[in-house]
């Protein structure tokens, strides 16, 4: 029974984000080797003591390279959630407790935008502004704005009429007060549960468009774009094609397992 | 019938919205389109020839209604680079696409529900845990890996399956497969944790009481609950194994409409970029709608919410 206590997911998943982070983080700083250090002469080494992860078809060392490839996907998810939720939340809240004509309005366009397929949407971007991460930021926060509003949104609207709500209007509280105060702190479970939702979805787009070719280009290091240079040569040298995908992995699942964790957290209260 | 009407205004609307986006993105936010199309170097007499064929020397409203008028008369333009009608071009892929989509929205479905049913009778067990465990490792590796992945081992190592390209149904399962695979992981989580919750019900523990056996007490009284939840969840995947089949095309080299939509990107063929990107959303928006419809079919409370 003591089991159930512990939440093993968000122990679990919170574990595996610091290993995603501090790996990367310390790319920074101190990388085993040179990550774009061509030496065909090292081609193909399979992992063991002297390159953890084995090198690849330049004989680039696969660690150091996939330290410095998180920071690609890392920046890239880190900058477009946090942009596109602070925006989402803002006009979420603006919705959710002024008028109704803003809300209606609002919520009109955020609906066009939401149905409009981010990742049709960050491939119209890569053809007007070419490869890069750029493009991908944008239709990454263009996808998660609308996502953001429409759950700031119905809890607001669902807060604004508790007791307390009314109780803190009365007394005169003002607007500012009240939505700092009152509605966003408890309307911040659902917001942080849609939030790794989001990060887990945004490191999954960029290694896809990574992998298509249209994200960031060589010789800087992508998980995404790891995979597809070492996809003809998988049969090879396996290694290749496992550690990236494995980083993928690891760091779309700590956050599924934080989410959920969080939800367990909010569920038994 | 308001519920149909209201889902139909929305759907026009939001087609109206979406051809907006794409025709603005392309015709106007980068300036001089034959300067994409040419790069730097282009001449200015070539220039103005892809500008004439693009129709860029007219006003901005007249372009955008020709443009729609066309659309809805089946003319999408001509693409750049293949000198052939954009139409032709997407006809001619989208089959692929679509029977990549709508078999892996069936084999996820296949998988997941009598999967999510049985973690859902087993729960709190250890098999259960370890099923949630899978399914979340599942719903977290990218399908393109799963693709890779799969080839190494029944293209490469066994054998037994092409590892990519378009000949007969055999070179369907490993592209249906990896789609799938991640999708069913999360449907399976949707069956289970609503499984769960039909327990609780009462209706279920009077089927049980008056000794209904097990099987059908599942499948004909909860599976029918839960099928609403699915149906919407389903819905929902729909939208992202259209989007992930670009990505899966390009794994497997089947020449769908993601690789139409890639090459065209990359080559700045802006008439096919543009009018893959209109069908698409349509496409998804149409599906989308389609599943709005039948939950309600199955479902009387959302017609009237």
């Amino acid at each position: 029974m003591r089991l159930k206590k512990i939440n093993f997911p968000l122990i679990l998943g919170c574990l595996f984000i610091l290993i995603v982070f501090v790996v990367t983080v310390v790319g920074f700083f101190y990388t085993p080797y040179d990550p774009n250090q061509m030496a065909i002469r090292n081609r193909f080494i399979a992992p063991s003591k002297t390159n953890l992860f084995g090198t690849d078809q330049y004989g680039r060392d696969l660690l150091s390279r996939i330290m410095v490839g998180g920071q690609t996907t890392l920046t890239v998810s880190i900058i477009a959630v946090t942009v596109g939720m602070v925006i989402g939340i803002t006009l979420g809240a603006i919705a959710g407790y002024t008028s109704h004509a803003w809300d209606e309005f609002l919520m009109r366009i955020a609906d066009g935008i939401y149905a409009f397929p981010s990742f049709l949407l960050a491939l119209l971007l890569v053809t007007i502004l070419g490869s890069g991460k750029t493009p991908i930021i944008i239709a990454i926060i263009i996808g998660n704005v609308p996502v953001f509003m429409r759950i700031t949104r119905s809890n607001f609207l669902k807060l604004r009429e508790m007791d307390y709500v009314m109780a803190a209007r009365a007394i005169g509280a003002s607007p500012w007060r009240i939505v700092f105060k009152h509605l966003l702190p408890n309307a911040l479970g659902p917001i942080l549960v849609q939030g790794t939702a989001s990060f887990a979805a945004a490191i999954l787009a960029e290694a896809s468009l990574s992998y298509l070719g249209i994200g960031v280009q060589p010789p800087q290091a992508s998980w995404g774009r790891m995979l597809r240079e070492a996809q003809s040569f998988a049969t090879l040298a396996p290694w290749t094609i496992v550690f990236p995908g494995i980083a993928i992995g690891l760091s779309v699942l700590g956050f599924n397992l934080i989410g959920d964790g969080i939800n367990r957290y909010n569920s038994k209260d | 019938m308001k519920f149909i009407a209201e889902k139909l205004i929305s759907f026009i609307t939001t087609i109206i919205f979406v051809s907006l986006i794409t025709f603005l993105a392309i015709q106007v936010l980068p300036g001089d389109p034959s300067l994409l199309i040419l790069g730097t170097e282009g001449d200015p007499a070539s220039r103005e020839i892809i500008r004439e064929q693009l129709g860029l020397n007219e006003n901005i409203v007249v372009r955008y209604f020709k443009w729609i008028i066309g659309v809805f008369r089946g003319d999408l333009g001509q693409s750049i680079r293949y000198s052939v009608p954009v139409r032709d071009l997407i006809s001619d892929a989208l089959p692929l696409t679509l029977w990549l989509a709508f078999l892996a929205v069936i084999l996820s479905l296949v998988i997941s529900i009598p999967l999510g049913i049985g973690l859902a009778v087993k729960g709190g067990s250890v098999l259960d845990l370890l099923g949630s465990l899978i399914m979340q490792i599942g719903m977290s590796v990218p399908a393109f890996w799963i693709g890779i992945l799969l080839i190494q081992l029944f293209a490469v190592k066994l054998q037994w399956l092409p590892p990519g390209g378009y000949g007969s149904f055999v070179s369907f399962i490993l592209p249906v497969l990896a789609l799938a695979l991640p999708r069913a992981a999360v449907l399976t989580r949707v069956v289970r944790a609503n499984m769960l919750d039909e327990f609780r019900e009462d209706y279920l523990r009077t089927a049980r009481s008056k000794g209904l056996p097990q099987g059908k007490v599942l499948y004909k009284h909860a599976l029918r609950n839960v099928a609403i939840s699915i149906f919407t969840v389903a819905g929902i995947h729909l939208t992202q194994l259209l989007v992930g089949t670009i990505v899966i095309e390009q794994v497997f080299s089947l020449p769908g409409l993601g690789q139409l939509l890639l090459a065209a990107v990359l080559q700045r063929d802006l008439p096919l970029v543009q009018g893959l990107v209109f069908i698409g959303a349509v496409l998804i928006l149409t599906a989308n709608l389609c599943f709005d419809f039948l939950i309600a079919a199955l479902d009387p409370r959302v017609r009237f919410e």
